[in-house]
């Protein structure tokens, strides 16, 4: 009788050291969560034109900088390199261009403003090509493509078009709103980056910026 | 006698070994998991839904449910029915299970806006209703639906790319 006492005694022992285990670690989770949460900062702005939680601690300095507009501040850095196909199947790289004054101009079928400063483009790669400038169009189009190479066509587009990937939107810091511009100087460093529609004059003083860059 | 004394502890202590792994169930959610509506990648929508989730509805007559969207201030989305075979058109798509039989889908009438350029466009701007005429049997059912758009600034300066906003709909029919 009293070792049966004795075994119960010991079991019950056993659960209440499990049940004070169990609410200590319980509380410890619950504090974690708390703190976790109490560290939580939320860095997306809420602007309409998409956003970049790298690029918004710069943005109230400076209302006209990459970051303000939702951008990954790529000025001074490389431009990264990419290879992609036209509408057609041929391979372009940025690389086929060095040397050369480069817009690089993401942009879609869909997207209003970008239809809207295609034709401004086409005027600047017409007066400007023969002093080493070209734009660059990286359609953010989803498949089928043919449609792509139809409306470039019938815009009367007059510079490479290529189809785009996510790979290379990401290597430009995630090009999530459209039209989005980085203009590239001749030593392949981007000079200026734009998010979103402005002025052909805005663009044709950019395009001015990176004719006077000196190639490496 | 013995046994029986030690079966009933040894029942006792098998029921308190889940206890653990069951206080990590009580712990509070988080926050960031509460998907009601959202997308397949957890992308930032430009359009909520506002109507209610769960219908209920009388069996075997036809009903009509409003789904209430809200398109973001400031943005617009292109209509149903866009003017340019180019543009992305506002779409609703229910994935009815069986007892479920969607007839119809009703879209709100559209704006026709000037932005920047020359070009007409119909838009939905705020409140975008969408009517679905169903017909279901008794019963509880999960509807999942699809609302895809593509939403642009209202100064026509920048547009976003196309997004899907996911939602599930629980229907009880009685």
């Amino acid at each position: 009788m009293k070792r049966n006492l004795l075994v119960v005694l010991i079991l019950i022992l056993g659960i209440t050291l499990m049940l004070w285990s169990g609410v200590s670690a319980y509380r410890e989770r619950r504090i974690a969560l708390q703190q976790a949460e109490a560290n939580h900062v939320a860095l997306v702005p809420d602007n309409a034109a998409g956003s970049n939680p790298n690029t918004v601690a710069a943005a109230d300095a400076d209302p006209d900088s990459p970051a303000a507009q939702g951008l990954l501040d790529l000025r001074g850095k490389l431009a990264p390199g990419f290879t992609l196909k036209t509408p057609d199947g041929k391979k372009v790289s940025l690389a086929d261009y060095k040397g050369k004054a480069i817009l690089v101009n993401f942009w879609a079928t869909w997207c209003a403003p970008c239809k809207l400063e295609m034709p401004w483009l086409i005027d600047l790669q017409q007066r400007y090509a023969a002093q080493g400038f070209t734009v660059l169009g990286i359609s953010e189009d989803d498949p089928p493509f043919a449609q792509v190479s139809t409306f470039a066509q019938k815009m009367g587009v007059n510079y490479p078009v290529l189809i785009g990937d996510d790979t290379v939107g990401h290597a430009y810091g995630g090009v999530d709103g459209l039209p989005t511009s980085y203009y590239i100087g001749r030593d392949g460093k981007i000079v200026v980056e734009t998010a979103g529609l402005v002025s052909k004059s805005e663009i044709e003083d950019n395009i001015k910026k990176i004719l006077a860059t000196k190639g490496s | 006698m013995l046994r029986r004394s030690l079966l009933i502890p040894l029942l006792l202590y098998c029921c308190a070994l889940p206890l653990p792994a069951l206080q990590s169930q009580w712990q509070p959610r988080d926050p960031g998991m509460d998907f009601g509506s959202g997308s397949a990648h957890g992308e930032k929508q430009w359009v909520q839904m506002e109507s209610p989730q769960d219908w209920t509805l009388p069996s075997g007559r036809p009903q009509v449910l409003a789904l209430n969207f809200q398109v973001d201030d400031g943005l617009h989305v292109n209509s149903h029915t866009p003017r340019s075979p180019y543009l992305i058109p506002t779409t609703l798509t229910l994935d009815a299970p069986a007892g479920v039989h969607v007839t119809g889908l009703q879209y709100p009438q559209a704006k026709d806006a000037h932005f920047v350029s020359k070009d007409t466009q119909s838009v939905y701007m705020g409140a975008l209703p969408i009517l679905v005429h169903l017909q279901a049997r008794p019963g509880v059912y999960s509807v999942q639906g699809k609302l895809r758009y593509q939403a642009c600034d209202n100064q026509m300066r920048v547009c976003n790319p196309p997004r899907t906003l996911l939602f599930t709909l629980r229907v009880t029919a009685r």
